[in-house]
């Protein structure tokens, strides 16, 4: 048999070295290789935007139209989208409603395509959800005084609370 | 407090800031309006310690802002309602050893203000203790006001305690589709966070039918919450089912209640009079045609109603549990009306 020539024995001790070196960064590699234990907290945040059916994003206050003929007949009048709640949550939340005070007997709300629930003093949840943005479509009834034949109550302030579900 | 200590809150503090403002970035973005930067506090506190956390309101509303900041106690209800009560009248309220500065805010558009909550219990404190920081916008002047409240709840864990929860109840509380209702009551001294569980159906040889996750919760120390959860499809088969709640509430050990509930075959017979059996003509397991006459109509439901209390119906309930409560009552028979009239589910 032939002794491999010089550059060859060269060669063989290059691709053995090589062959090492692979291993050893290999084993290092997988030495490497460790489950990194990262704990960190995500900051649950939580923003509320109000807005009135005109869509005025400047004007949060409201004032109750005139009654029609149909709201005396009925006894109520009802304004359908009249508020918008803008929800934007990255955790469960909730919206309470309330009267602040015992001045608004015989109001009702609801959010879009739910019931209506009386506005107490009492605060009762309004719509809730889990964590995203939402879009949330008020509609109110407000009675018809029938001696005067227009709205039955002249002021209402309704606490809107977001908090966490 | 040492300076290696003091540097790693520093450091601690710096991370949060950095994404409490990449998230108050994104939400400007995102859609304009107030909020708050942090909605909930979780503070870990060493006996007689104390701690401070802080958060950002922020105003992207073209007007200036009156914001009012105080301290409340707060209370679930059964319904899901909650209740803020005056500071230090509940049990196990934080509120008393909460200082907030400021307390006022007046917040010019596009202007964020921070709020510090400051935190000291007593020596004798042991387990969480929680209240809420309620951000108060001012209500502009007008007929109709919306007064808008942010509530920024604080839950406050006091030395070394251990979780504890146990499954007092599992029951079955609908059939189409299965319906389960579990209660998870916390009887030690520590909020248990983030409580997340699981729902199976056996079989009587132990097959999993299946699984139902149950949403993430929290219990508060003495409180029992109860969560109802709906599986995918009903349980027809007449056998008995094993019906396993396990929840994990951040202990090395899990914690389960089990119930075994037998389904027996329906035994129907013609209701109150009626030519023929009551019979389900959709395949859906609801027996809309109560009165058997091969129709399923608004005489069905008169029919219903006239005869709710019938032996045939209370016994064979899950055929006629329109509304799945696990019980025959008059909402059934609205559910059926609205089933008939198409405006059902």
């Amino acid at each position: 048999m032939r002794r491999p020539g010089r550059g060859q024995r060269w060669a063989r001790w290059v691709l053995a070295a090589a062959l090492s070196a692979a291993v050893v960064v290999g084993v290092t590699a997988v030495e490497r290789s460790v489950t990194v234990q990262i704990r960190w907290n995500v900051l649950p945040y939580q923003t509320l935007r109000v807005e009135w059916g005109s869509g005025d994003p400047s004007s949060i206050s409201y004032v109750v139209r005139g009654a029609s003929a149909l709201d005396r007949e009925r006894g109520y009048i009802e304004d359908e989208n009249a508020l918008r709640l803008d929800v934007i949550s990255n955790i469960p939340w909730k919206v309470q409603v309330r009267a602040a005070a015992p001045t608004a007997e015989g109001i009702l709300l609801r959010q879009r395509g739910g019931e209506y629930a009386r506005l107490t003093a009492e605060p009762h949840v309004l719509a809730h959800g889990r964590n995203g943005s939402y879009e949330i479509a008020v509609d109110y009834r407000i009675p018809v005084d029938g001696a005067t034949g227009e709205a039955a109550v002249e002021s209402i302030e309704i606490v809107c609370t977001i908090m966490p579900d | 407090m040492t300076p290696r200590s003091r540097g790693r809150r520093h450091s601690r503090r710096v991370v949060r800031w950095a994404f409490a403002a990449f998230l108050l970035g994104w939400l400007r973005i995102a859609a304009a309006g107030v909020g708050v930067s942090v909605a909930e506090f979780y503070v870990a506190l060493e006996p007689g310690g104390r701690n401070e956390v802080s958060f950002s309101i922020y105003n992207d509303e073209p007007g200036s802002l009156l914001v009012e900041v105080s301290v409340v106690d707060w209370e679930n209800t059964a319904d899901g309602v909650t209740y803020l009560r005056s500071p230090g009248t509940l049990p196990r309220s934080c509120a008393d050893w909460i200082r907030i500065s400021p307390d006022l805010l007046v917040l010019d558009p596009n202007v964020e203000g921070d709020v510090t909550i400051g935190l000291r219990p007593p020596p004798s404190a042991r387990g969480t203790y929680w209240a809420a920081v309620v951000v108060e916008i001012a209500a502009p002047a007008g007929a109709v006001r919306v007064r808008r409240q942010f509530v920024v709840k604080v839950y406050a864990t006091v030395g070394r305690t251990t979780p504890a929860a146990a499954v007092s109840s599992v029951g079955l509380n609908g059939w189409n589709p299965i319906r389960v209702t579990v209660v998870l009551e916390n009887p030690g001294d520590v909020l248990l966070r983030s409580v997340t569980g699981v729902a199976t159906v056996e079989d009587r040889r132990g097959e999993v039918l299946m699984e139902i996750p149950i949403p993430a919760f929290h219990v508060l120390p003495g409180e029992r919450v109860e969560r109802t959860v709906r599986g995918p499809w009903p349980l027809r088969t007449p056998g008995i089912y094993l019906i396993r709640a396990v929840f994990d509430f951040g202990v090395e050990a899990l914690v389960a209640g089990q119930i075994a509930v037998r389904i027996d075959p329906l035994d129907l017979a013609p209701v109150g009079g009626a030519v023929g059996l009551p019979a389900d003509r959709n395949g859906d397991g609801f027996y809309e045609d109560v009165n058997g006459d091969g129709r399923g109509d608004r005489a069905d439901v008169e029919h219903f109603r006239a005869h709710l209390w019938d032996p045939v119906i209370q016994r064979n309930a899950r055929a006629f549990d329109f509304d799945n409560d696990g019980r025959i009552t008059l909402s059934d028979v609205e559910a059926l009306e609205r089933r008939v009239s198409g405006s059902g589910e």
